[in-house]
């Protein structure tokens, strides 16, 4: 009986029918008693049926110098568009899961020396990948304008929000510029012809709350300069 | 993938559009609000002192100055602000002294404003000018521990 171990390195053989017949059938015998062998084989098929499904079509190869004059005579726009066909790998895997995965499904070996054991519980199997090739249809000229508008499309986000942002700044610098905590103004000079005069000035109302002075008023017509100056009353 | 492309270039037309018109309908709330004048003070204090002494700064006004009791002045506070209209600042001067000065009204060449002398919270005098843009306002005489402190109030 062989070991968790010892099998792991047969999966892949095993899997693609490479073993013998006597190693397939040691394989069967472990993995019918340990699941977790039985499990990592499923998720070896599962591996081996997406690399299937993504296998690009076979082209023989007289076909490869025609298929070589297309291509170039449509990149010099003068030939007609060449149709490939292909499928993407999670497009296949989303439209067909495969189909049986649950248990290994029972398949002779690649190569068999002896046809298997009626004994086995659990033949040696290859799984196989059903038959999904590629069907969708994807123009070459089309994909390179569609890169080309999702680059244009970039572009024209990145030119909006560039304006959108350059408006805000604008609109917003003369209130940053100018908000009330700016102080940085220029005090008029005190001279003699920047002292309020009669005309200069409008006293409204003065009142006087502190004792113990006398308030003086100039804003007549005789007075130079315009003031209110308050005298203590014991000077 | 064009409609994507038109959708996008609409999108960011309608973003920036919305936040010009927002920042102009900021402005003119601002403006509107946030009528500023700019009010410079300047404290003086007055002493009477065997020698004369008037400070370079204040030697332009001695004549004015000179008609007061005093012979030294000397320019201990001077500061200007840009002060709101509504809104009231207060200018600190020396022992417990301030003035607040409260404009409230601005036309063109001239401001209307109230200024009022406080002492450590009591209010000593209030007035209610009309002032012309550019030109000091003087006032005070306040007893300090030696001499007087006097005002000068300009408005732009």
């Amino acid at each position: 009986m062989i070991t968790c171990d010892d099998l792991r390195p047969m999966l892949a053989g095993y899997v693609d029918g490479q073993l013998s017949a006597l190693e397939a059938e040691a394989v069967a015998a472990h993995l019918e008693q340990c699941g977790r062998c039985r499990q990592i084989l499923r998720d070896q098929q599962q591996v081996q049926y997406v690399l299937d499904a993504d296998r690009p079509p076979e082209v023989a190869d007289d076909r490869w110098e025609e298929i070589g004059k297309r291509l170039r005579a449509e990149l010099e726009g003068t030939g007609e568009r060449i149709v490939l066909k292909t499928r993407s790998r999670i497009e296949t895997l989303l439209t067909s899961p495969p189909p049986a995965l649950q248990d290994v499904e029972p398949a002779p070996p690649a190569r068999p020396t002896e046809p298997p054991s009626p004994a086995a519980p659990l033949p040696p199997t290859t799984f196989k990948s059903p038959a999904v090739r590629p069907a969708a249809r994807l123009r070459l000229g089309e994909a390179r304008l569609r890169r080309g508008k999702a680059r244009f499309v970039w572009v024209a986000h990145a030119i909006g929000a560039l304006a959108a942002a350059l408006l805000i700044a604008l609109g917003l610098a003369p209130l940053l510029l100018q908000g009330p905590s700016s102080t940085v103004v220029q005090a008029p000079a005190i001279e003699p012809d920047t002292l309020a005069r009669r005309n200069d000035v409008v006293i409204m109302e003065v009142q006087t709350m502190a004792p113990n002075y006398n308030v003086i008023l100039y804003a007549g017509d005789a007075a130079d300069v315009a003031a209110v100056w308050v005298v203590p009353t014991d000077s | 993938m064009l409609s994507a492309t038109n959708r996008g270039l609409r999108m960011w037309g309608v973003m920036g559009l919305s936040a010009l018109a927002l920042t102009l309908a900021a402005r003119g709330v601002f403006a509107q609000a946030e009528e500023i004048v700019t009010v410079t003070v300047l404290g003086i204090h007055a002493t009477t002192e065997p020698n004369e002494h008037i400070d370079p700064a204040l030697r332009p006004i001695a004549d004015e100055l000179r008609r007061s009791p005093y012979n030294c002045f000397r320019l201990i506070a001077s500061d200007t602000r840009r002060i709101p209209l509504g809104e009231t600042s207060k200018f600190a001067m020396i022992e417990g002294y301030a003035l607040h000065v409260h404009p409230q009204k601005v036309a063109e060449d001239n401001v209307q404003l109230t200024i009022t002398w406080v002492r450590e919270g009591q209010i000593l005098q209030r007035m209610a000018i009309t002032l012309r843009k550019g030109k000091y306002f003087l006032s005070g005489g306040w007893r300090l521990k030696e001499g007087a402190l006097l005002g000068a109030i300009a408005v732009q």
